[in-house]
């Protein structure tokens, strides 16, 4: 219904517009038609976008976010129906469909204005850099703070931790008596704490292409595992999940005082889950190891928007992708914390006057948190999450060491870098 | 009629039977007993109850509510899709393998040996091998996003065949069809006169085993359709599922599609099928009675 | 054998060839709807799987094994092959013995009630396999299972741990045994019951004891059909693909992405791209599958006409 009107609704203007001047109407009001696949969650974004536009039909199509790139490449292969514009739920999908084998995405290096550019977040749009190309605006953020219950803290006589001994500390004060302070098996969890440290899992090396180093057994490496480690044996990080249901049970019942999570934490998971009290929800900037200048924090999701290269209408692609990610109005409405500042600061208004939070600094300190986006945090064709969870994790939930599993996770993780056709350093 | 082992006197061996199928009866019962139950849970509920608790009616409706409404009723659009394609891949099923079952159980013809060869075959392929290769062939022939193309597809059911087969190289009562053949009748005339009217049996099982695989089929549907309103159920509802991330808890607003709803979506895919089977039970062991012995 | 023909002899033989050729093109378009299909959807897609599998796909040169080198020379081929050997020798074995036994019993109880159990033993079946996995996320999570006391009494506490101490293989064939061994119980019933009653009545009036009777009358009698089962299990076995790669619903550090040699070759065509290497993976797999047909056809003479 809506789309039959609002092409009516073009074609009436097409008419006022060729008696004006016939060349105008030719460029105002071509009619161009954008397919476009979208997860649920963005569904009402892309139909703001339509509606705000009178050349522009936006045939949206419902995709499951793990069937995108099976989808994509049936398309590329046959000659099918591509879409213009996605939205990618996973930041690995950038690099997946910039391939020889699976050439999608449109190349927005030097179309994307600087001034826009500039106004993302600092490394915010990492994951859409690739061997210095960028081909993907990064919709939102998801990096890991330190959420904590702050009449708990105080209850327990602790002071929220700065670096990283002093959360260790905390653990080994609270573990024994049945406190938890995250879990130890969760991969994104288990990869900020290593990264913290400058353990560098799957990192580009900078002006090279396609080439990473993996150094998952170095000292900065084994600093981290050890205290995951400490942390597991003392009992305050657990061999359970942050979703699973002793670990939910355990945070229901005030047995979690802190725990290091994403941005989308506070609203997503300790909110509806977790279920702390109103009033008692607090943040702190990320972690630091002594010695270190400033903290640097691994992120835990995030998507993009990207468009197809031999898309037939470049101009509006563009136009919608950086309308997607920076529109301010669209952007306010947004489910997690933009990455596009000017959006961000208008979408953290509503966190800023929710009284669920013990302050209005959350958000405050969502946005200095930003600061300290690992650069490392990019999209690669291997799956380092899921490298994390065939090694250290399984290694921890069946009784063993973090640190004894590095060596596992560095042959996993080369093996994976070298099939996928990265040069290993 | 045996006598039953129930009705004999106490012993370890009747014991050990009932116990056998007591536990077997906790095996494959008490999870489908959950999953029924757990659809009259919350996201909560259904965590901190005690397991096979009865959940509340409110819980029920508002889950089937969220689950009905989302983007306006767009699963019974995918549950009118399925029913499309569900019927017109049986009867394809049926109007292609019971002929084609006949033929190759009663005529002896060069070609024969090959066709049964390959249809066993086609049985065991693995669907991931194909599924690229059908995927170009339908969109040569445009029939990607079209209900003639998965039904198409889904239409053809070996395993149908061969039920056929056996079942007419079994089941024929020679007598009858060598006397209707000195009558003047070909083996192939006796098709529509005599086989067609005992072929019921295979007919039911042909239906049921088709039904069973193109209800519940998601990668042939994932494949040939990419329009969400083309979509079976399968396919919507897994796309709503992980779409919604109910599952993989991460945030997505407004989009009140949790585990509870999940499990619903379920056992809306999974009721017609259990409802068939109960009712078809009969006919489906009839029919595989007469296969049984050469299978 | 031919024999000198008398000319009323070769009248015959010659009306005869006519019935012949008229049957045999009778037969073919009976089967003509089939083949069509038959073409489409078996046949044509195989042949092009196996030409692909020598193709460079992206720029459509010819290169001969090059797929098959790279599949076979990456380091996860090993180690999918043997989780996929793995988890079917366990889930055939289950499959085998679990379906006898429950057949033969259901056998030798009052019609009713067996009919009532082979209903609850199916229903599984009707749940799709994405929706099997949530269910059985809850069912083996020790902290929610309805098993609960069951999974504590053998030390699990958590899902981690039950996966740790039971290992992906075994959880995987309890799944697929779970949803598809109701539909074989279904079948080997049929062939059960289709059993001349004269010899079992004739060993039961000699005093065999009912369990005597199942395991040495009746099961000898279907060993064919458990056999043929046994096969299809196996074939189906080593194509496992949705447990796995569902599995990280229950959580992150559950993934498995390249757990099997479908996910391989999934993986290869999707998330790489490379739809050459993936054709070569399933050549092999679909040679793998070919092999077992031509078991079967051996074992069974399935062609045999009577």
């Amino acid at each position: 219904m809506k789309t039959y009107r609002s092409r009516t609704g073009k074609r009436v203007l097409a008419a006022a517009a060729m008696l004006s001047s016939f060349a105008a109407a030719a460029l105002a009001a071509d009619p161009v038609t954008l397919t476009v696949w979208s997860d649920t969650a963005r569904l009402s974004l892309f139909a703001a976008y339509d509606d705000q536009h009178e050349n522009i039909t936006l045939n949206v199509v419902t995709v499951d976010p793990k069937d995108l790139l099976a989808k994509i490449q049936l398309g590329l292969q046959s000659g099918a129906e591509v879409p213009d514009v996605i939205f990618m739920s996973d930041i690995g999908y950038t690099s997946q469909l910039a391939t020889r084998g699976s050439n999608y995405l449109m190349d927005l290096t030097g179309k994307v204005p600087d001034a826009k550019l500039a106004e993302f977040y600092p490394n915010a749009n990492s994951p859409c850099y690739l061997n210095g190309k960028l081909l993907c605006l990064r919709n939102d953020l998801a990096h890991m703070i330190v959420w904590y219950d702050e009449p708990l803290m105080k209850e327990l006589g602790q002071t929220v931790p700065k670096t990283w001994e002093e959360f260790a500390a905390l653990g080994a004060a609270l573990g024994p008596k049945g406190y938890a302070l995250g879990s130890a098996v969760e991969p994104y969890p288990l990869i900020s704490y290593l990264v913290s440290s400058g353990c560098e899992l799957a990192i580009p090396v900078e002006g090279a292409t396609d080439t990473l180093k993996i150094n998952a057994t170095s000292d900065a490496c084994v600093k981290a595992a050890t205290m995951v480690d400490t942390m597991v044996a003392n009992g305050s990080l657990t061999k359970t999940g942050p979703f699973d249901p002793p670990f939910v049970a355990l945070a229901k019942s005030g047995k979690v005082p802190l725990i290091i999570g994403p941005t989308w934490f506070g609203e997503y998971v300790i909110k509806p889950t977790y279920e702390f009290k109103p009033g008692t929800l607090a943040a702190s900037v990320p972690l630091v190891w002594d010695g270190q200048a400033q903290p640097v924090t691994w992120s835990w999701g995030g998507g993009t928007y990207g468009g197809y290269n031999k898309t037939a209408h470049p101009d509006e692609v563009l136009d919608l992708i950086v309308w997607a990610a920076t529109d301010v109005s669209v952007q306010t409405n947004a489910v997690t914390m933009p990455a596009h500042a000017p959006a961000a600061l208008a979408w953290g208004a509503k966190l800023k006057a929710d009284a669920y939070y013990a302050n209005a600094e959350v958000f405050d300190v969502e946005v200095a948190s930003a600061a300290f986006s690992h650069p490392g945090y990019v999209s690669l064709r291997i799956d380092l999450s899921a490298a994390i969870a065939k090694t250290l994790s399984a290694a921890i939930s069946g009784g063993g060491k973090a640190v004894d599993a590095l060596p596992a996770l560095q042959t996993e993780l080369t093996n994976l870098a070298q099939l996928n056709k990265y040069q290993v350093q | 009629m045996e006598p039953s082992l129930l009705r004999r006197q106490f012993s370890l061996s009747r014991f050990f039977v009932l116990a056998c199928l007591g536990f077997a009866v906790c095996f494959y019962g008490i999870p489908l007993l959950w999953l029924f139950l757990a659809s009259t849970h919350n996201q909560t509920t259904l965590i901190s109850d005690p397991p096979l608790s009865i959940g509340s009616w409110q819980d029920f409706r508002q889950t089937w509510v969220n689950l009905t409404t989302f983007n306006d009723f767009e699963m019974v659009t995918w549950a009118l899709n399925s029913l499309i394609y569900t019927v017109g891949g049986v009867l394809l099923a049926i109007a292609t393998a019971i002929p084609g079952g006949y033929a190759l159980a009663l005529v002896e013809f060069p070609g024969r040996k090959l066709i049964l060869v390959l249809t066993l075959i086609a049985m065991i392929t693995p669907s991931t091998a194909v599924v690229l290769p059908i995927f170009l062939q339908m969109h040569f022939l445009g029939l990607t996003n079209t209900y003639t193309g998965f039904i198409l597809a889904s239409g053809f059911f070996p395993f149908g065949v061969y039920l056929a087969y056996i079942y007419f190289s079994t089941s024929l009562p020679k007598g009858v069809m060598d006397s209707a053949r000195v009558d003047g009748c070909t083996r192939l005339q006796l098709f529509t006169k005599i086989a067609l009217p005992l072929a019921k049996p295979v007919v039911a099982l042909v239906a049921f085993f088709s039904f069973l695989g193109i209800w519940s089929n998601y990668f042939l549907a994932f494949v040939l359709l990419s329009n969400d309103s083309l979509y079976n159920l399968p396919v919507g509802l897994s796309t709503l599922v992980s779409g919604s991330g109910a599952l993989s808890n991460l945030p997505t607003e407004g989009i009140p599609i949790k585990k509870p709803e999940v499990i619903l979506a379920a056992i809306l895919v999974a009721l017609p099928v259990m409802i068939i089977f109960i009712f078809a039970q009969g006919r489906v062991r009839s029919g595989l009675l007469t296969g049984a012995e050469k299978g | 054998m031919p024999q000198p023909a008398s000319p009323d002899d070769r009248l015959r033989t010659k009306s005869e060839r006519q019935i012949k050729r008229r049957e045999t093109g009778a037969a073919y378009l009976f089967l003509a709807p089939y083949l069509a299909l038959l073409c489409m959807f078996g046949v044509f897609p195989v042949f092009y799987a196996f030409g692909l599998s020598f193709f460079d796909t992206i720029e459509g040169v010819f290169w001969g094994v090059t797929n098959y080198t790279t599949v076979l020379g990456d380091f996860r081929l090993p180690r999918s092959a043997g989780n996929v050997l793995l988890f079917t020798a366990q889930w055939v074995t289950m499959t085998i013995i679990g379906v006898s036994v429950l057949s033969l019993m259901l056998d030798a109880i009052p019609r009713r009630l067996a009919t009532t159990l082979r209903t609850i033993f199916f229903l599984p079946g009707a749940v799709i396999s994405s929706a099997l996995v949530v269910l059985w996320l809850f069912v083996l999570d020790p902290t929610v299972s309805p098993f609960r006391p069951i999974l504590h009494l053998a030390g699990w506490d958590t899902l981690q741990s039950l996966v740790v101490g039971l290992g992906y293989a075994t959880v995987f064939a309890i799944m697929s045994y779970f949803a598809t061994s109701g539909g074989w119980i279904v079948v080997i019933g049929g062939a059960l019951s289709s059993l001349p009653t004269e010899v079992i009545e004739a060993a039961r009036v000699d005093g065999a004891k009912p369990y005597q009777i199942a395991l040495r009358i009746k099961l000898p009698m279907i060993w064919r059909s458990i056999v043929l089962m046994g096969i299809l299990s196996f074939a189906a076995g080593i194509q496992i693909f949705v447990e796995p790669q569902l599995f990280s619903l229950a959580g992150a550090q559950f993934a498995q992405p390249d757990w099997s040699l479908n996910q391989l070759a999934f993986s290869y065509a999707f998330q790489m791209g490379d739809f050459g290497a993936s054709a070569a993976l399933s050549t092999m797999l679909v040679m793998v599958s070919v092999t077992i047909a031509l078991v079967i056809i051996f074992v069974t003479k399935f062609y045999k006409m009577d």
